[in-house]
């Protein structure tokens, strides 16, 4: 077990009676949650519920968490990817939720027309990847916002290496699909 | 455009994929207030110092403000006898005490 993991470990087992310890993970984590949450939902307001909620789970349970071989970032992020489903079922399940309008902000370039593109192209990926099964939109966010490797996606998602590497190329490969259907209706709604 | 959409490798998805997932920085307003509030709740059930120095400081108070108001009902009290053996005097109820001259 490496020395982080270990002094990880030491201060989960003191978070579950000293408030500066949970602190501490809390300093640790929230961002990244934070993120994951974000993209999922779409939007602030309820990226910051959740997070909040995710982090009262942990302080609830943070007792009883026991040292399965995985990281407690790991045991967050589930709770996390639970509360979104729970979310979107209380939502009626709807699979594309309002994409804030600041997610898109950063411009594609000087001119306002390549920014109107680059914008809408932008937006129609993030619609894209929220059609997409929840298992693969949590792969795309730990992969490309949290930029974790395969073997750490592994480890949060319970699966192994090989089976996060082969359900990335499936992704992709559905998200090429998504993309398609997308240019397409946005082609017919135009009249190209 | 959109044919370099439909013909996209997967080299130039995961390009997309990393200019468009980019992190979000949340409101530090957010992420204090949300710390101060779990670690309230953590530290509810916490004994710490500063809540026994306060609850010390407390009755200490207490007690002073009730001594204090102790000592006003004394001194009206005191006034109040003051003011009938005044009285009194006045209306030669009471005998001059003796000048011995």
């Amino acid at each position: 077990m490496s020395s982080q993991r270990e002094e990880e470990l030491q201060l989960v087992r003191q978070a579950a009676t000293e408030p500066d310890a949970f602190g501490e993970l809390y300093e640790r984590h929230v961002r990244k949650i934070y993120n994951y949450i974000y993209y999922r939902t779409g939007n602030q307001e309820d990226a910051e519920d959740l997070t909040a909620r995710v982090f009262q789970r942990a302080l609830k349970h943070v007792a009883n968490f026991q040292d399965q071989g995985v990281p407690f970032s790991a045991w967050l992020y589930r709770i996390a990817h639970n509360l979104v489903a729970n979310w979107h079922r209380d939502r009626s399940r709807r699979p594309v939720v309002p994409l804030e309008d600041h997610m898109f902000l950063r411009g594609g370039g000087a001119h306002p027309e390549m920014e109107t593109i680059a914008l809408e192209e932008r937006q129609m990926l993030l619609m894209a990847v929220q059609h997409l099964p929840p298992e693969r939109q949590q792969l795309l966010i730990l992969k490309f916002v949290e930029r974790l490797s395969n073997a750490e996606i592994g480890a949060i998602m319970d699966r192994t290496e090989g089976a996060i590497k082969s359900l990335y190329h499936r992704t992709l490969n559905a998200l090429r699909e998504e993309v398609r259907k997308l240019e397409k209706e946005s082609s017919v709604k135009k009249g190209d | 455009m959109s044919s370099i959409k439909n013909n996209l490798t997967t080299k130039e998805l995961e390009g997309w994929l990393s200019q468009v997932f980019i992190p979000v920085e949340p409101n530090e307003l957010f992420i204090r207030k949300l710390k101060a509030r779990l670690l309230e709740v953590r530290g509810d059930k916490v004994f710490s110092v500063w809540t026994v120095l306060g609850v010390l400081a407390m009755v200490l108070m207490l007690i002073l403000t009730s001594l204090g108001f102790a000592l006003r009902v004394l001194l009206v009290l005191a006034s109040l006898f003051g003011l009938i053996d005044k009285r009194n005097k006045t209306s030669g109820k009471t005998p001059l005490p003796a000048t011995g001259a």
